[in-house]
This record gives structure tokens, sequence and C-alpha cells, in this order.
């Protein structure tokens, strides 16, 4: 058994060796916040850190009840591997910004120690940077994109399949036309996959030459295949689920749409020319270009079948069967997508993305996210000016991280919940929320936040907004 | 220093951070019970422990790990290795908090049954939280119980995932498509696991044996083997569940500021009826479960279960999200707030009629039954579990009336096959049906528990929180906290 079993479950060899290779920038003194996050990120097996946690000469509170004495020496049990955490000088920061490979930036410091950071100039920054605070039962987490973010696996819990039974290729309607439901006998009907039973049905209303809505595939479900062609057939789970799928017999394409909107915004003037910070999201904008070629080039929306169909109510024969026809045709579409990648690589001078990535991508097509960074630098989210659309709980936070406290904005918390003395757990779950985000960013797997969660441990709320 | 003696039930990924969590807080007094013992699967995310320590008691390793690292700490800290469920009152009601990280249900519901004795048997005078956290992988949760004001573990017991989708019997032997079928099959069939001995010297020998009887099972069927291995079948033996550093982070972090806000009074109650102001179920989603652009990371779902199911299930946009799709779906009915003097209604049509049995059908819930016939098709299936605190529960659940057969009232579920008789197991399966005009909505309900449920009234009522079915009279006899299971007077 690998240490990593239970992680590599949530996003695969792929994932991990994105988080094996990252380098992680942090900037803030030893907090709470800071030693849990790290803690956290070692725990998933990254292993270089750059600390900028010289920044000030503010005085610290020496009392501050921190886990861990000597961060550095206490992280090693904690991973396989060698772990580099090198403790950087403010005056370093030009050269650290300018030659170490950063995947992203962790700012979790306040009051002065903010002032200097922000004098030192985050404008030029080109990864993510994941801001965060916490303060009493209350906290908050920013995540500042400096390009736009990808996600080829965003892994939605529930996918939509597409059959393209209204659009059929030539080797799926050959088998299904070779299913003659009128002379099956039915016990035979019930071992049929549904799909077959919606293809059958899409069929028989195609002379009535009107459009088909999911009403009238549900009625001749019931009319036609129940009343005329297997009486018996009523309480058959390739039925059941025939109707309950119903909805799946017209092909939704709609994700085209929004696959050719992010296209459009890619292939725009500013980001034509931007420089990529991260390979993987220029790979991604490529391999949009590339899917926009393929589809022009390839008539039909047939083009994108995916090679796992789900499981169903079926004999083990005409699935298998049916399965081979979808793994074929993807196959086959899989190859020509490819040499779309090849040609638009050539001719824009990239470099062509790893083959695996390529079929991930053909295989993940329905799922592919973008989150687009937003206009508001982060001086600007701390600034008072900006802060029209805040809850009052971020608005005081911030005020709270400026060391500009506003008793109005205060007026809205409970008293006791913000000075609680034990904040740890709350410093804690912050910690949590910033090393999930950093994992997902660096992994470009699940959807990151857009881009504000503010969290209320009084009532037990967290809210996101964008800003 | 936090005067109080706390429980931590687990010392695994949310124990872990718990306990560390309680020590940070300079809780006076903590006692951490685990029988499990540390494996290098466990090292991404318990980091009280390291490789050394593999195959050491995960409960005195943590505790010493702490101790090493607070020498000076006037905390009193003591691990229990043990199976919770072998001990007793006596135990439990030393605790003033028991916050819970584990991964299994039945210890949880022994816990919950422990505080609700302990409530008992004080006549509510010692009323112990039971603070329960739990993850799957980027998800998680957190429940709070506190005997007598909010809902018990044991209610909301219907929010939990199923352990696994139920396969037909015939798609396992005759059907298998997918090597979760073969597994299955080879699990249940060829290797028993219950006649798997699990601590006998030849159980690294029983996996490969599985393994191979599974490739010989997925080639005769023509299955694709390609993802076949080890890890793979041990993943669906073990039902392992994923899981990662940052989610136990949140979860155990959040189970800690639920106890810290009850031991620093910041939680108030309704006056009127006696619930706990504050969400105390709340749901972390961290995959992005919610499409909204506006909560695009976390729902939180609060309130009492209750309470917070009821409003999800009838709203005009049903699906909120998956998981709170999932608690909406089955929920329990809350005996005490029943209008009596509302007027009944004449079904037009009771299919399979018993005898001297009756559920009558108020005016509103009527309405409201043929609204969510017209915009679904859909019944509300009435059933009794037995379960709850109190021996019985009601679930009510609206299923597509296809599920039901009108003419007979037999509820379907099987393929037909030949041999289909083999496999109805449910014989009692004819339900009664109690239409409410023709051609509209339904009340299903299958005659065990309309005997239990006779004479009550099926009623619909507005809130403020939301609305809801309910059902009252008869011989139903409240006795839980939250009112969710009860007692009957009569012998089922």
């Amino acid at each position: 058994m690998n240490r990593y079993d239970r992680q590599l479950r949530l996003w695969g060899k792929e994932g991990q060796l994105l988080l094996t290779q990252s380098h992680v920038c942090i900037v803030g003194p030893e907090s709470v916040l800071l030693q849990e996050t790290i803690k956290n990120l070692v725990l998933v097996g990254i292993t270089s850190f750059y600390w900028f946690n010289e920044l000030s000469t503010e005085n610290r509170d020496s009392t501050t009840n921190l886990f861990y004495d000597n961060l550095i020496e206490d992280m090693r049990p904690l991973s396989p591997n060698e772990i580099s955490i090198v403790k950087q000088s403010i005056h370093d920061w030009d050269s650290v910004m300018r030659n170490k490979p950063i995947s992203l930036m962790l700012l979790l410091c306040e009051g002065q120690d903010l002032d200097i950071v922000l004098r030192q100039g985050l404008a030029q920054l080109q990864f993510p940077v994941i801001m965060s605070y916490s303060r009493g039962l209350y906290g908050y987490v920013h995540v500042k994109l400096n390009e736009p973010h990808f996600i080829i696996e965003s892994r939605p819990d529930y996918e939509i399949p597409s059959f393209y039974l209204d659009n059929p290729w030539s080797e799926l309607s050959q088998y299904m036309e070779s299913i003659e439901i009128e002379s099956l006998d039915e016990y035979s009907l019930a071992q049929l996959p549904y799909i077959v039973l919606l293809y059958k049905v899409l069929q028989h209303l195609k002379s009535m030459n009107e459009t088909i809505s999911n009403k009238m595939i549900k009625d001749t479900l019931q009319d036609w295949y129940i009343k005329e062609i297997n009486l018996k057939g009523q309480y058959d789970l390739n039925f059941d689920e025939a109707r309950r799928y119903s909805h799946l017999a017209i092909t939704n394409i709609n994700f085209l749409l929004k696959l050719n909107e992010l296209n459009e915004y890619c292939q725009n003037k500013s980001l034509k020319e931007h420089k990529w910070n991260d390979p993987y999201n220029e790979f991604a904008t490529t391999l949009l270009q590339a899917l926009s070629i393929y589809l022009q080039e390839n008539n039909g929306n047939n083009v994108l079948v995916d090679e796992n169909l789900p499981d169903m109510e079926s004999s083990t024969k005409h699935f298998r069967t049916l399965q081979k026809i979808y793994q074929e045709r993807a196959k086959t579409s899989l190859m020509k997508f490819k040499g779309a990648v090849s040609q638009v690589c050539v001719s824009n001078h990239k470099v062509l993305p790893d083959n695996n990535l390529i079929a991930s991508f053909y295989q993940n097509v329905k799922n592919i996210r973008c989150i687009k960074p937003s206009s508001c630098t982060i001086p600007e989210f701390l600034s008072n000016q900006s802060q029209k659309d805040y809850t009052p709980i971020l608005k005081a936070l911030i005020s709270l991280q400026n060391n500009t406290p506003n008793p109005m904005s205060l007026s809205h918390f409970n008293d006791k919940a913000l000075n609680l003395a034990e904040n740890y757990p709350t410093s804690s779950l912050l910690a949590g929320l910033v090393s999930e985000e950093a994992i997902k960013l660096i992994t470009h797997q699940y959807v990151p936040i857009d881009n504000t969660l503010t969290y209320d441990g009084m009532n037990n709320e967290m809210v996101t907004g964008t800003f | 220093m936090m005067d109080c003696k706390v429980l931590v039930l687990g010392a695994g990924g949310l124990g872990c951070e718990i306990l560390k969590n309680l020590v940070m807080c300079h809780v006076s007094s903590i006692v951490v019970i685990d029988m499990d013992t540390i494996e290098l699967t466990n090292l991404n995310r318990q980091f009280l422990f390291s490789d050394k320590d593999i195959g050491q008691p995960k409960a005195t390793v943590a505790v010493d790990y702490i101790r090493r690292r607070i020498p000076q700490t006037s905390i009193t800290l003591e691990s229990v290795v043990r199976d919770l469920t072998t001990l007793g009152l006596e135990f439990y009601e030393q605790f003033d908090f028991i916050i819970s990280g584990l991964d299994a249900i039945q210890p949880r519901r022994f816990i919950n049954e422990m505080i609700i004795r302990i409530a008992e048997t004080t006549s509510f005078e010692k009323l112990i939280p039971f603070i329960d956290g739990g993850t799957e992988g980027l998800k998680g949760h957190v429940k709070t119980v506190i005997p007598g004001i909010t809902a018990c573990w044991e209610c909301s017991i219907t929010t939990l995932p199923k352990d696994q989708e139920m396969l037909p019997m015939c798609t396992i032997i005759n059907n298998p498509r997918n090597l979760k079928h073969v597994i299955e099959y080879v699990i249940t069939s060829v290797y028993p696991l219950e006649n798997i001995d699990w601590d006998g010297p030849d159980v690294d020998n029983i996996y490969s044996m599985i393994l191979d009887a599974c490739r010989t099972r997925a080639h005769q069927y023509n299955i694709d083997t390609s993802e076949l291995n080890l890890a793979y079948i041990t993943g669906i033996i073990k039902r392992i569940i994923p899981s990662v550093s940052s989610m136990n982070a949140i979860i155990a972090a959040n189970t800690c500021n639920e106890f810290l806000k009850l031991y620093h009074d910041l939680i108030e109650l309704n006056q009127e009826s006696g619930e706990i102001k504050s969400n105390n179920f709340t749901i972390v989603n961290g995959a992005d479960g919610i499409k909204r652009n506006m909560s695009a990371f976390v729902r939180l779902q609060g309130r009492s279960i209750l309470r917070a199911s009821q409003p999800l299930l009838f709203n005009s946009t049903r699906i909120i999200s998956p998981i709170a799709y999932k608690i909406g779906r089955r929920y329990i009915t809350n005996l005490e707030t029943l209008d009596p003097s509302e007027k009944l209604i004449t079904p037009s049509k009771i299919i399979n009629k018993i005898n001297e049995l009756n559920l009558s059908i108020s005016d509103r819930a009527a309405s409201r039954l043929s609204q969510i016939y017209k915009d679904s098709q859909e019944v509300l299936k009435v059933g009794i579990e037995s379960g709850g605190c109190h021996g019985f529960q009601y679930t009510l659940q609206l299923i597509p009336e296809t599920q039901v057969d009108l003419s007979t009232g037999e509820m379907k579920g099987t393929t037909k096959t030949p041999e289909k008789d083999e496999f109805d197991d449910d014989a009692n399966s004819k339900m009664t049906i109690f239409e409410v005009n023709e051609n509209s909505g339904k009340v299903v309900i299958d005659p065990k528990s309309l005997k239990i449920l006779n004479n009550t009234v099926l009623t619909y009522t507005k809130e403020l929180i939301g609305s809801s079915f309910k059902i009252s009279g008869g011989s139903l006899k409240s006795s839980c906290g939250c009112g969710s299971s009860f007692d009957v007077d009569v012998d089922v």
C-alpha cells in the first residue's frame, strides 16, 4: 500500500506528481494559521517552501499559542521525503520572485507586516496568491488569480452521459437496427439496455415530423412500447430506466456553446499575447483551440463520444456489444482530435501537450472549467473604497487585518465570539481551507473558490463572494 | 484553562486534529479512545504519528506525542485502547462533552443511546453534548446532538449515504457488466467475506485469491481488467474512504468550535420551541458541489435536521445540491406541532383497503399531494421503520407513481427473468393506496405501517422555516426529545 493511497483516490498519480513538484511561497510571521497550513501541505506531499518570515520589527506577542516549537524540524517526520523550508529575508523579495519556480503564494500576515509586503508590490506576480486572516470565531480566505485557471478534471458529483441516439454514427445505428424488438419475447425485451428502447422510441417518433419533446418520448414508451410491443414490460427495470432517463434520448450539446465561448475568451488579443506562468493553463488553451478546429473539420456533434458507457440494466452480451461500439468510436475520435492538437501546435509554435493530458481533455470535455482572474488587485481588495459589496463580517475582518478597526463595522459581531481566547480551532479551520485551495490550484483538479470565502463560526456559515 | 472533561472518540484523521485543538484550547482533562493500530496509509493526515509508530495503538501514540510536545502541561491526558461499545454508562457519565471523529456508524449509534440514557436516568440533569464529525474525500459533516434539546443522532440516520448501491442479484449472478459486479460476486459467492478469518495468517493470501477469482470471472464475461489490481479490490472490500489532511482539519476544527460555543454559552435557544438557534448540522463540500457563483465552494446546510430537511424537499427548485437532495428525499415527522381541527377529505378510491384500518388525509395535505402529482407524477410513500431512540420512526418519501402497480398494489423491483420469484424476497408487499381524487395525488402505505398508524391524520403544515407533511393522532405517543421516534400503545 502507498502512503498516499487515501488521497490518490481523490486526484490520482497525475495530481500527486504536480503536488510533489510544486514550490510554495509563504509570506508571514510564524502563527497558528501559518504552522497549520504548512503542516497540511507537508502531509499531502509538498516538499519545497520559501518562507518570508521576518517582515517588520513589530513586537510580537511572545505568548502566542503555537503547537510546534521548531516548525522546520517538526515537519520532517511528516514526510518520507526531504523537506526544504527556506527562510527568506524581505530584502530577497525581488530575486526570489524573479528566479524561483513558484507555484503559488500564501499571504498570511496582518498590520505592519502586510504593509511591508504591499510595498514590495504584488502586481507583477504571475502565480495565484491565497490570502487569509482569522480572528475569534471568524475568518476569510481570498484567492487572487493572475491568469485564467483551467480545470480539466473538475470531478463533478454527477455527470450526464451523452449517447447520441438522435444522431448516431453508422456502427451504432446498424447495431440498433439489428435488434428487431417486434419479434422478441418478453424475457429478451427485459434484457435490452434502456438506450435501445429510447432509440426505438425516437425512430417511432421520427415519422411525426415535429420537434420531439421529453413528454412525447415518455408517452410513446407507455402508449407504444407497453401497449404494442411488450405488454408485460411495465415492471421491467430497463423500462423503468428508460422512463427515468428519457431526457437523455435527445443529446444535450450545450457544453459546446460554453467551450466555444471559453475558446473565444482565450483567443482575444490580451490573452493571445499573455506569457503564461503555468504550462497547464497554456496547454488548456491550446486544447480548446484544437477542439474548435476538430469540430469544424468533423461535422456533427457525435465526434466527442465518451468511451465509458455508464452501467445500465442489460444482459452482459448486449452491454458489451454496445460498450465496444462506443469505445471504438471514442478511440478513432481521440486519434483525430490528437491530429488537430498537433496541427494547432505546429502552426502556432506551441509545445505539444502530453498524450495523457490530451486524452484527459477529450474524456472530460463536458467538465472543463475555467476560473477567470478578477481585475481587483490585493491592495484594492484590502482598501476601503471597494468594500461596498462586502458582507459586514468581511469588512470587519479586513479592518482588523489592516489594523484599522472601525467600531461601527465591529458592532455586527458577537463581542465574545470576536474576542474568544480559544481561536486555535478557527485558525486551524482557515488553514484547512487555505491548504485545500492550494491543493486544488496546484493539481488543477476540483474547482477552487471564486474568489472569497467568509467563515462565521457563530452561525456555522461559509459564504462565498466574487470581488 | 477550560475546566471540563472531554472524551474524544477515535484517534484517526479527525481524532488527531481534535485532540491537538483541545490541547491548544487548554481543556483541563481529555480522554482519547481508539482500538486501532497505526497503518502506513494513515500517515497522509494523522500527523501525531510517523513511520516508526506503525503497528502501535493509535490512542497511546497520540497521547504520548502530545506529552512529548508539551511536557510541562497541566492538562490531564489519558488514552484508552478499547472497543468503545464495550464500555457502559459508568464510563460515559464522567464526561462533560463527547467529540467524535469515528468512521463507522454503529459506535455513533451506541454513543447516542448512551447519552440519551444518561439524560433519562438523571431526569435530564446531566446532558452530555455529542458533537460528531465525519469526512469523505473533500466532503464532510458536523452534527451537534444535545439529548432532550436537539434532534438525536438516530433521527438523522437517514441523511447517511447508502453503504453502496444495492445491485439486483440477477445482475451479479447472470449479467455482470463491470468490475464491481465481478468483485461483488466473488466476495459473496466464491469467498464470502463473512467466512474469512481476518486475523489469520493467510489474510494476505486471501486478497490474491480473490484477485485471481475476479480476473477469471471478468475474462469469462469479457470485461476489461486493466483497472483490476490489489489496491482496487481492497478499496471495494474494505470500503475505503478517501481522506486528505485539509478536510480533516476543517471538520475537526468545526467540531471544536461547536464545543467552544457550548462551553462559553454562545448558543442561543429558541425560547418557545427549545430548539437551538444556530445551525447544528453542517455539511461542507469542497469539490464544487454547488453550481452558483455566489457559493462556489461550500454549502452549509444548517439547523436541526428535523427542520432543515423539510423545506428542501418541497421547494420549487427541488435539487439544491446533491447532498441536500439526499437529505430531502427522506425525512422524519415531528409529532408535536399539529392542528387537530383540520378538515379531512374522503379519498376517491382506496386500493387494497384493509377493514377497520384507516389513515385520514387532511384537506391541506390532499391539495399539496395533488400539486406534487401534477408537477412530477410522484406519490407519497409512508412507512414505519424500527429505529430511533424509542423503537419506531416514520419515513415519508416521494416516489414516482410508476414504482407502484396501481391495480395490485405491488411495489416493483426486479428484472423479469424466468426465476423471478427467487429474487422477490418481500412477500408482503401489497400496498394500500389512498387516492385523493381521481387521477391525482396518492398515499401509498404497507399494511404493517398502516396498522401502527391506524386512525392517524396525515396533514400538511406551513411553518416559518418550511412546510411539510406530518402525521398525528391515533395511538402514537411521542417520547423522545426530538419527537421523531415514538412508542405505540398497541401490540405490533
